[in-house]
């Protein structure tokens, strides 16, 4: 393909060498006629014996000088029409293309972005000036928050903070001394706390292991396994009868039941 | 405002201010009959000893009736009862056992219920078998009085009166 490029180019050249001969042919006749008739027209134009004025030549300066003029003004004349003409020709011819397209055909945009000196671009802008125009209120006023918020990682954030450095930077003994403990406290259901902690040790298991006696020990083992008991005899007996409910054995003027543990009985 | 540690078990915790079932209170009732008869051993020895200090040359080892020491050994039995269950609503058997009788709301005896509760219990001890049977855990004389026997093995009586 890029062979057959040259080749044409070399037939173009041959044609248009054939067209231009009798071209070239004509000038040497005409150059020839002209370097022969040079005496004469000379010898016409300026006839030897007569007045300057009455010349031949003069009445050809004279006619050369009015076909200036005219050319000139046709010049003008041709100004204004193509002053008037052309845009409007261009607005049409602009209005039929799609530059758009053409330029994405046509135009190698990346070759041509390669050529920029966007560095230098870059420098000839003034940041400070460009930033100094922001209006920076406006532009947070129409920030919707709470769409940044629900966008926001908070993981991921909370993830790059280093605590540790924060801790280590705050003052702990300022912020407690800021701190009302007497307010604090007033506001803590101490019993209901208290209650709970004891709750959830056991408090009354320790005091009777590290206190407790043997008897009372003996006395709760009894107490204990003679519930189970009850409950195992209550349950064959149940049985027995065929009972489905369970025995009603709330006491009077009691809650229904105090809730807590139970004792598991094998029956 | 005062906290207070619950010295009961978590496990039977579940069970207190309950009626109590037959083996429970068959306990107790085993402990007080033991009482019982140390306080007749008591009574015997006391007026054995009485008697020997008033004649001690004609003292003779005392050899009462049968039926006198049911009927004696009965009024000790109702006093004990009478006594304890008006007191503190339990025996010394019903204290070692975790009991404690309560009346048909909740409450200690009246001084005639404990009375009739415990003539009662001496009469037809065989009615504690009743518990067993009873979808109440009631006993005849807890349906007679209409009394409870319930789990509590705090020091301090869950009711008042």
């Amino acid at each position: 393909m890029e062979q057959a490029r040259p080749k044409a180019a070399k037939v173009v050249d041959a044609v248009l060498g054939v067209a231009a001969l009798p071209i070239w042919a004509a000038a040497m006749v005409t150059r020839g006629i002209a370097r022969t008739t040079a005496p004469i027209a000379r010898i016409v134009l300026h006839p030897p014996l007569i007045d300057e004025r009455l010349h031949p030549a003069r009445a050809v300066d004279m006619l050369a000088n009015r076909g200036r003029r005219t050319r000139l003004k046709a010049g003008d004349d041709v100004q204004r029409l193509v002053a008037v003409i052309v845009p409007a020709v261009v607005q049409e011819v602009l209005n039929t293309l799609d530059l758009t397209t053409i330029v994405r055909e046509r135009v190698d945009l990346d070759d041509l972005v390669a050529t920029v000196d966007i560095e230098a671009i870059i420098n000839r802008v003034d940041i400070d000036e460009v930033v100094r125009r922001v209006d920076l209120d406006a532009i947070v006023d129409r920030i919707d928050v709470d769409i940044v918020a629900k966008r926001l990682d908070i993981d991921a954030v909370a993830d790059r903070i280093e605590l540790d450095r924060i801790v280590e930077r705050l003052d702990l003994d300022k912020i407690v001394a800021r701190v009302d403990v007497d307010a604090v406290i007033n506001r803590v259901d101490l019993v209901a706390l208290a209650e709970q902690i004891i709750d959830g040790i056991d408090l009354p298991e320790i005091i009777r292991e590290s206190t407790g006696s043997m008897a009372s020990e003996v006395v709760r083992d009894v107490r204990v396994q003679s519930i189970e008991a009850d409950e195992r005899v209550a349950h064959i007996i149940d049985r027995l009868l065929r009972r489905g409910r369970a025995r009603h054995t709330d006491a009077p003027g009691e809650p229904e039941s105090l809730g807590g543990g139970s004792i598991k009985v094998d029956t | 405002m005062t906290a207070r540690i619950d010295p009961i078990p978590k496990e039977v915790r579940h069970f207190q201010g309950r009626r109590a079932g037959l083996i429970t209170r068959a306990l107790a009732a085993a402990i007080d009959l033991g009482v019982v008869a140390v306080a007749m051993a008591a009574i015997y020895l006391g007026f054995s000893a009485v008697l020997f200090l008033y004649r001690p040359s004609s003292f003779q080892p005392l050899t009462p009736s049968w039926e006198l020491t049911v009927v004696v050994g009965y009024l000790v039995l109702t006093l004990y009862l009478t006594a304890s269950w008006r007191s503190g609503g339990r025996t010394y058997g019903c204290h070692v056992m975790g009991l404690r009788v309560v009346d048909r709301i909740g409450q200690r005896l009246h001084v005639a219920s404990a009375f009739l509760r415990a003539v009662l219990c001496g009469i037809f001890p065989i009615g504690l078998l009743w518990v067993a049977i009873s979808r109440e855990n009631r006993s005849i004389q807890d349906l007679i009085m209409r009394t409870s026997v319930i789990y509590d093995w705090d020091v301090r009586p869950r009711v008042r009166g």
